[in-house]
């Protein structure tokens, strides 16, 4: 967790001092690999939710947490220059409409702080599925 | 890819008189069959269940909303022309309910039909033969289990010369030249198992390996990453030598990381929903440790 924060801080800051933006294929790997975090998260919980693992309230609230913070990173992680280059999935969308962009991210947001809150198998079912249902709406949208 | 296409239409038509003789190639007996398997070996459906999910039979064999009802599939759109898998329920006249053991293996080693016809390499009989003869039939006797379904799957529409079936004795010649017969222990653990699964049942390969000017797998070059067999689709990246998350998340559906649209998320999702979790390490264990 605090290698993900430091991961997502370092590279949110990259945006914010222009550095990392120079190269911007660097800067497309970097996203990507925040993206596969959260995929990773998602892997994690998945057979949780389909019940083949035991629902376990410490991974819940870690991976719901961690999903939460990097999907406020998101709205940051496209800025104008990575558009194209290397094998980024990204569609122009994003760079035409940040703002339903961001959007989406806050849902993605959210849905992390419910999965974080959840208390019981139940409750972290049902706040898994619209959690997944982020990911393909977004996806379905604004990746290639 | 069209140059590629050239040499192979010349190869097929100029083979296909001259090679029929190749086309007698035969398969196992049922008593050389028998005399293969482990003594008192007992068939188990849940096993081949597995193995149909792994194999990704439904994929291409039912058109239907239930998966398990094998009546034969949409069409197979590739460059050749479209492929139509047949109906393998177990309806005995227009299915495969009336092939013996060894029919159903020589169909998934040799990729030959009972009557000694030769498939297509559209049915991946090249990556089934790497399966344990006790997987395929732990698979048939699964098979057995699911609805007898009645009726034929279209003709396939190919394009001259490919409709010429017996040439293809000629392509199988040069496609099982260098398949390796190192048919690893199916109770192997770790990345054997991966191994084993990956150039077996999973048939990876006929995506992810780069083909030859013969359309063959280049074996050179494993898992190097391949274009689609149909023009725009998306490309099967390369995968040897992947880092392993990645490869588990393309296993998970939740992952998010297989776009819907692509001809890998029928595979994600019966890994995801039909196979357990240490299959999907010892797959990424394999693939991960494959040369750069
Ligand atoms: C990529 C698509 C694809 C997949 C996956 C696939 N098949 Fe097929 N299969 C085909 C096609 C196409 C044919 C017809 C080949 C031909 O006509 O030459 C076929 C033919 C067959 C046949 C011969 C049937 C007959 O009537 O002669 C059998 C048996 C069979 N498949 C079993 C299986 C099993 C079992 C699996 C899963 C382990 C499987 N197939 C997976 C496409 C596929
Ligand atoms: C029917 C063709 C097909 C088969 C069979 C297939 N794949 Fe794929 N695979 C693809 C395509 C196409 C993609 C690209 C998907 C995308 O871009 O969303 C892909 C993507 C992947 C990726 C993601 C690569 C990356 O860079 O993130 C991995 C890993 C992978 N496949 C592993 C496998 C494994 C393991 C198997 C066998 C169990 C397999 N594939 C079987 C077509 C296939
Ligand atoms: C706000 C929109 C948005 C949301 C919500 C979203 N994603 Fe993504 N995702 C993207 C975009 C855009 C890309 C492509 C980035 C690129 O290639 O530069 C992507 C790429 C990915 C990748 C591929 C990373 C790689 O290695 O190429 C994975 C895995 C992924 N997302 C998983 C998820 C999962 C799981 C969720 C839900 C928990 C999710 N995403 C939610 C926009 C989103």
């Amino acid at each position: 967790m605090r290698l993900l924060l430091t991961l997502v801080l370092l590279i949110t800051n990259g945006v914010a001092s222009g550095a990392l933006a120079q190269d911007s294929l660097a800067y497309i790997e970097a996203r990507k690999q925040i993206m596969k975090f959260v995929g990773g998260e998602m892997r994690r919980l998945g057979p949780m939710a389909q019940g083949r693992v035991d629902f376990n309230a410490d991974i819940v609230q870690l991976s719901g947490q961690s999903l939460a913070v990097m999907a406020s990173s998101y709205p940051l992680l496209f800025p104008p220059g990575t558009k194209s280059g290397g094998r980024t999935q990204a569609a122009p969308l994003i760079f035409d409409d940040p703002k339903g962009f961001a959007e989406k991210a806050a849902e993605l947001r959210m849905a992390g702080e419910l999965v974080q809150q959840a208390q019981s198998s139940e409750q972290f079912q049902r706040a898994f599925s619209s959690l997944a249902a982020t990911c393909k709406s977004c996806h379905s949208q604004y990746r290639n | 890819m069209v140059k590629g296409l050239a040499y192979l239409a010349a190869i097929v038509c100029l083979s296909g008189g001259g090679f029929l003789y190749l086309s007698s190639m035969a398969g196992l007996s049922d008593a050389e069959l028998k005399a293969a398997l482990p003594e008192r070996f007992v068939k188990e459906v849940s096993r081949g269940e597995l193995i149909f999910h792994m194999g990704g039979c439904a994929h291409c064999h039912s058109h239907s909303d239930n998966k398990t009802i094998l009546i034969g599939g949409k069409g197979l759109e590739t460059d050749f022309g479209t492929f139509y898998a047949p109906n393998i329920s177990p309806d005995k006249e227009t299915g495969i309910g009336a092939w013996s053991d060894a029919d159903f293996v020589n169909a998934m080693r040799e990729g030959i039909s009972p009557e000694g016809q030769h498939y297509y390499p559209s049915f991946p009989y090249l990556s089934y033969a790497q399966v344990s003869l006790t997987d395929l039939l732990h698979l048939k006797a699964y098979l057995e289990t699911l609805p007898a379904a009645h009726g034929r799957a279209p003709e396939h529409q190919l394009f001259f010369p490919f409709n010429i079936r017996p040439a293809l004795a000629f392509w199988k010649v040069l496609a099982q030249r260098d398949v390796p017969d190192n048919r690893i222990d199916d109770s192997s653990e770790g990345w054997e198992r991966g191994q084993y699964i990956v150039n077996g049942i999973g048939h990876c390969g006929v995506c992810h390996t780069p083909r030859d000017v013969f359309f063959v797998e280049d074996k050179s070059r494993p898992f190097m990453g391949a274009k689609a067999l149909k023009d725009g689709e998306k490309a099967a990246p390369r995968i040897a030598g992947l880092d392993a998350d990645k490869i588990l998340n393309a296993l998970s559906e939740w992952s998010g990381a297989i776009d819907e649209r692509s001809s890998m998320y029928l595979v994600t999702l019966s890994y995801s929903h039909h196979v357990p979790l240490e299959d999907h390490e010892a797959i990424a264990d394999y693939l991960a440790r494959l040369e750069q």
